[in-house]
């Protein structure tokens, strides 16, 4: 894609995004601030797999935000905004220390890691009631006096940062440096790069935009128990959008939030307690099928006689520079 | 003082030790070559070297300085470069984003224009094919990107595991140029082969392993010529 191309695009859905708002109503409003939300997981996901790695357990970093935010309101008072930020360093310091240990080897170790992580941190909130509230959950008072128009504003900047991330590393050299560690990290290492450092910074990063998320989500729906912050759910579905959408890509991980989300809502009215099989059926074939995801299939679509990837490199050669 | 000085160095792998007490030295604008059978230990001596496996016993200097405890990242900082075995190029990347990989480390970011310009005139092939996905090389074109990158990052000792494995004579014997060729500018190398009669051909020195242990060690006519030689790879006296 012609970089005209490719920032006409994304200015088109910047301004959609920013009135989309405008003739909705409440129910649309609370539709766009989930797939807000889901874009936010989907994409910061997708930013630990630029260097290669799989974690299973995204719904941690996120509860942590949720959790961190929500105590900080509820015992200090402290505001929604500075919840937030609290929730993502809360986040991407949990997933440094994690880092540091799992990271250090390769393969599955970090994937185990973070899959038994999410139950833990569940098992833990629920134990300490004194501290956490426990199985009662916390209740919050509703941000911007229950006002959706703004509440959706700020999942959308929630939502915009992790993709302007990803897009400022396709363009620094991070995008080379993550790129030589996910194809072949014993060369990565030859080459001289400090893989591990790099990994776990990629990590941070990643847990840091889950926690943001997770930071505005209480305030928004008023209410959060350890089975909606820590819900192994949230997890497949941050690592099946990208999956779906097109992994590696900028736009990949948005276009499988915003699709699923919808197809979701859709399947759940129209079919009522089978939506759950019709969705399983989609992805399964979705994965068969498309390989490269939504975003590889419209490129395939676009360009059939050209190999996909020969553009790659010609963007490569710009960001070491 | 040698360059490299390798002293009763041992490796385990969990609990299984795979070197015992290897010593062995390497001298400035020396070849070195480490000879022996499959599994005898050469590749491991090459990675405690660069610090992809950590030593349990010994120490390696290198000018004089340990580097048995450093990160990979700080050995290949100090001037050493590791030419892994099977090449791994990354395939997906083009030949020059795999050379300005190579070119990472701070210490060789000020040269990286020149450094480039000197591999691409030792291996010309790569110019003709440097915006192409390194993927998509022959075996031999991949194998001298591997070398070419390793000697992006300007270093003073080069490691080359097993370079000439399944390529053809012809593209053995260019590379083989190339490698002597650099050693006549002041390269030091430490070597990996299995044909002995070509890695000796070029070295100073050889050091023959056998089962994790140094079975041989002296200058490359010594070790051609010992009986020990035919022992160690036939298992004939």
């Amino acid at each position: 894609m012609s970089a005209a191309a490719a920032r006409a695009g994304w200015t088109l859905v910047a301004l959609a995004a920013l009135v989309a708002p405008v003739p909705l109503g409440n129910y649309g409003l609370h539709l766009l601030v989930l797939v807000c939300m889901y874009v936010a997981l989907s994409s910061s996901w997708n930013i630990l797999t630029l260097a290669g790695q799989l974690t299973l357990g995204h719904a941690g970093f996120f509860g942590v935000g949720a959790y961190t935010s929500a105590l900080l309101a509820l015992r200090l008072g402290v505001p929604f905004w500075a919840g937030m930020g609290a929730g993502a360093v809360a986040a991407a310091a949990l997933a440094g220390v994690i880092g540091l240990v799992c990271l250090r080897l390769r393969g599955v170790y970090l994937a185990i890691a973070t899959l038994s992580l999410v139950e833990a941190l569940k098992i833990v909130v629920l134990n300490v009631p004194d501290v956490t509230e426990g199985s009662i959950g916390i209740t919050l008072s509703p941000v911007f006096a229950g006002a959706r128009r703004p509440a959706y504003y700020v999942m959308l900047a929630v939502a915009a940062l992790p993709v302007l991330a990803t897009v400022w590393i396709k363009r620094s050299k991070l995008h080379v440096i993550l790129g030589a560690i996910r194809e072949d990290e014993g060369a990565a290492q030859m080459a001289g790069i400090n893989t591990t450092a790099y990994k776990v910074f990629a990590f941070a990063l990643s847990a840091a935009f889950a926690g943001l998320a997770g930071g505005f989500y209480p305030h928004y729906i008023t209410y959060i128990v350890p089975d909606t912050a820590f819900s192994i759910g949230l997890s497949i579905e941050a690592q099946i959008m990208p999956i779906l959408g097109g992994l590696y890509t900028v736009a990949g991980p948005v276009v499988g939030a915003v699709v699923l989300t919808l197809a979701g809502e859709y399947l759940r009215t129209r079919f009522g307690a089978a939506n759950l099989l019709v969705y399983g059926v989609v992805m399964v074939l979705a994965i068969l099928c498309l390989p490269g995801g939504l975003v590889g299939l419209a490129r395939r679509w676009r360009a059939p006689f050209r190999v996909r990837r020969a553009e790659q490199p010609q963007e490569g050669v710009a960001d070491v520079r | 003082m040698p360059l490299l000085e390798i002293e009763s160095l041992d490796v385990c792998y969990d609990d299984l030790q795979v070197l015992w007490s290897v010593s062995l030295q390497v001298g400035e604008g020396e070849i070195g070559v480490l000879l022996g059978p499959n599994g005898s230990g050469k590749s491991t001596v090459m990675n405690a070297i660069s610090g992809l496996v950590r030593p349990r016993g010994g120490a390696i200097r290198f000018r004089g300085e340990r580097i048995d405890r450093l990160p990979t990242h700080a050995v290949i900082d100090r001037g050493v470069a590791h030419v892994l075995e099977r090449r791994r190029v990354f395939p997906l990347m083009s030949v020059l984003d795999n050379l300005l990989l190579g070119g990472f480390i701070p210490r060789s970011r000020p040269t990286r224009a020149e450094q480039l310009e000197r591999v691409l005139g030792l291996f010309p092939v790569l110019r003709q094919r440097r915006g192409q996905l390194a993927g998509t090389l022959s075996g031999g074109e991949q194998q001298m990107l591997a070398v070419a990158r390793g000697l992006m990052s300007r270093p003073s000792l080069l490691l080359v595991d097993e370079p000439f494995l399944g390529l053809a004579p012809m593209v053995a014997r260019d590379l083989l140029d190339v490698l002597v060729r650099l050693n006549g500018e002041g390269m030091t190398i430490l070597l990996v082969e299995q044909n002995v009669e070509m890695a000796l051909g070029m070295a100073h020195r050889g050091v023959v392993l056998e089962s994790g242990r140094v079975a041989i060690s002296g200058s490359a006519r010594e070790v051609l010529e010992s009986n020990e030689l035919r022992q160690a790879f036939l298992g004939v006296v």
